[in-house]
């Protein structure tokens, strides 16, 4: 199972990971909230966005960085929300440079999976 | 004039014993410490991971004989000692004397995951380590029994002292609730309540603390594996199919969630006929042997149907201590070792993670 090597949290900015492959991944704060899978954000059943992704804030800042066990991570963000859990997969899959991007791209299949993971998912 | 010898002689001969666990030279893994060479005699310890290791004897007799054929030694001393290792986890504030919190599960009720848990917990004690079993079984609390302590725990400075008993340090949901009355409790409340019993129960310095899980996956397991770092999980299934199958499903929850599941233990594997002493596989035979080969995790053991150990967990006393020379006794010994030598490799193993802060 993927999980980080290191993590490291770069001011209020930005968080960087690097993975147990070496990959390294960057997130802004504000991606990782436009990511919150908790159930405020995600409808639970049917996996539907409900966070409007374009209204967070273009600067938000993280507060808060801990570790959630031995699979996720818990993050408090300048907005004062605080109750997702980031798996690990989940941060890999997100990962915005450029290499993971490409990989990513036959999306329809991709997102029709992601509804499935939501389904099955932990926190 | 007797031959010199020196450090560097010994140490070189110590070099050829190899832990079979770890893989590595007892010199490289930082076992062997107080070396002490006086004319022909040499003296020293060997520091082990886990007081429960199940190569103790065969590590202590290489040793020996390895030092004992360099010239002009006579006489070799060895002695062996234990410092289990901590999990590499975050540091959670509560919990902080506890190295190692091993989860006890299985898929479902009935396959006598609480005796199991008692009677591992005891054997480690019995080895020498300090010890903690935590009963999380919200449905069907049995640990109290077992340790023949039912009845109140004290609370002490706000902290909830955990009861005594067999050596062993335990805590059980069964205390929230006395006698026949039942825990009826929605997830938030059964959250609330294993979360205290991690935090606020006075556990002190342990090597081990084991949790005992009710059946299926729950909210006591998503609280586990949220709340504490886990150095992982054992799975205890009978060896029928249909057990064997939900089983499955609590270890995937566990992969799941990144938990190193540290091996499966096949309970209630076959009954020894009293009167003939013929082999009956009641629930069919080496079902979790298979399914573990499969999968790839230690197979840590197979446990008999023994009416002596259903006797002396209803009489308060596991049978590892209440009859220690019964077959089914060494037989849970021989299971404590093997889950201890895969603590030991699972710690060996990780790399402490922490989240570091930088400046902007």
């Amino acid at each position: 199972m993927i999980a980080p090597k290191e993590i490291r949290k770069q001011g209020g900015k930005s968080l960087k990971i690097t993975w147990s492959d070496n990959h390294p991944s960057e997130y802004t704060f504000r991606l990782l909230r436009q990511n919150c899978q908790c159930a405020m954000c995600v409808d639970e059943r049917s996996g539907a966005q409900i966070l409007k992704k374009e209204e967070v804030p273009v600067a938000l800042d993280g507060l808060q960085v801990n570790i959630v066990g031995n699979y996720a991570l818990g993050i408090t963000f300048g907005d004062g929300h605080s109750t997702g859990i980031f798996v690990y997969k989940h941060l890999r899959k997100i990962c915005p440079c450029e290499q993971c991007k490409a990989e990513s791209k036959p999306a329809e299949a991709k997102i029709y999976l992601d509804k499935e993971d939501l389904k099955t998912r932990v926190d | 004039m007797p031959i010199e010898i020196s450090d560097a002689q010994v140490l070189e001969a110590l070099k050829s014993v190899q832990d079979p666990d770890l893989h590595k030279d007892i010199v490289s893994l930082g076992f062997i410490q107080n070396l002490r060479i006086c004319e022909g005699t040499v003296a020293f310890d060997i520091n082990l991971t886990t007081p429960a290791c199940p190569v103790k004897e065969l590590l202590q007799s290489q040793a020996r004989d390895a030092v004992a054929a360099i010239p002009g030694v006579e006489q070799v001393n060895v002695t062996m000692k234990a410092e289990v290792k901590a999990t590499k986890g975050p540091d959670t504030a509560a919990l902080k004397g506890v190295k190692n919190i091993v989860a006890i599960g299985s898929g479902k009720g009935g396959v006598g995951k609480s005796t199991v848990a008692a009677n591992i917990a005891v054997a480690f004690a019995m080895d020498g380590a300090k010890v903690g079993l935590l009963d999380a079984d919200i449905y069907g609390p049995s640990i109290p029994i077992m340790m023949g302590q039912p009845g109140e725990t004290l609370i002490r400075d706000n902290l909830i002292q955990p009861k005594v008993a067999h050596g062993i340090k335990f805590m059980s949901m069964g205390f929230f609730a006395q006698g026949d009355q039942p825990l009826i409790w929605r997830g938030p409340m059964a959250h609330r309540a294993v979360e205290q019993c991690l935090t606020d129960v006075e556990w002190g310095d342990l090597d081990y603390l084991f949790v005992d899980l009710p059946p299926g996956t729950g909210d006591v397991h998503l609280t586990l594996v949220q709340t504490v770092p886990l150095a992982g999980a054992v799975i205890v299934s009978t060896p029928q199919d249909l057990g064997l199958t939900i089983s499955k499903k609590t270890l995937r929850m566990l992969q799941e969630t990144n938990v190193k599941i540290l091996g499966i233990v096949e309970n209630m594997s076959y009954y020894l006929c009293t009167h003939c002493n013929e082999r009956e596989n009641i629930f069919g035979r080496g079902g979790a042997k298979d399914a573990s080969l499969k999968m790839g995790i230690p197979f840590l053991g197979e446990i008999p149907l023994d009416t002596a150990i259903r006797k002396n967990s209803d009489g308060g006393a596991p049978i590892v201590i209440s009859e220690p020379k019964s077959a089914s006794a060494k037989i849970y010994r021989d299971i404590a070792r093997a889950l201890a030598a895969q603590i030991s490799i699972a710690n060996f193993n990780s790399v402490k993670l922490e989240v570091v802060e930088e400046p902007a």
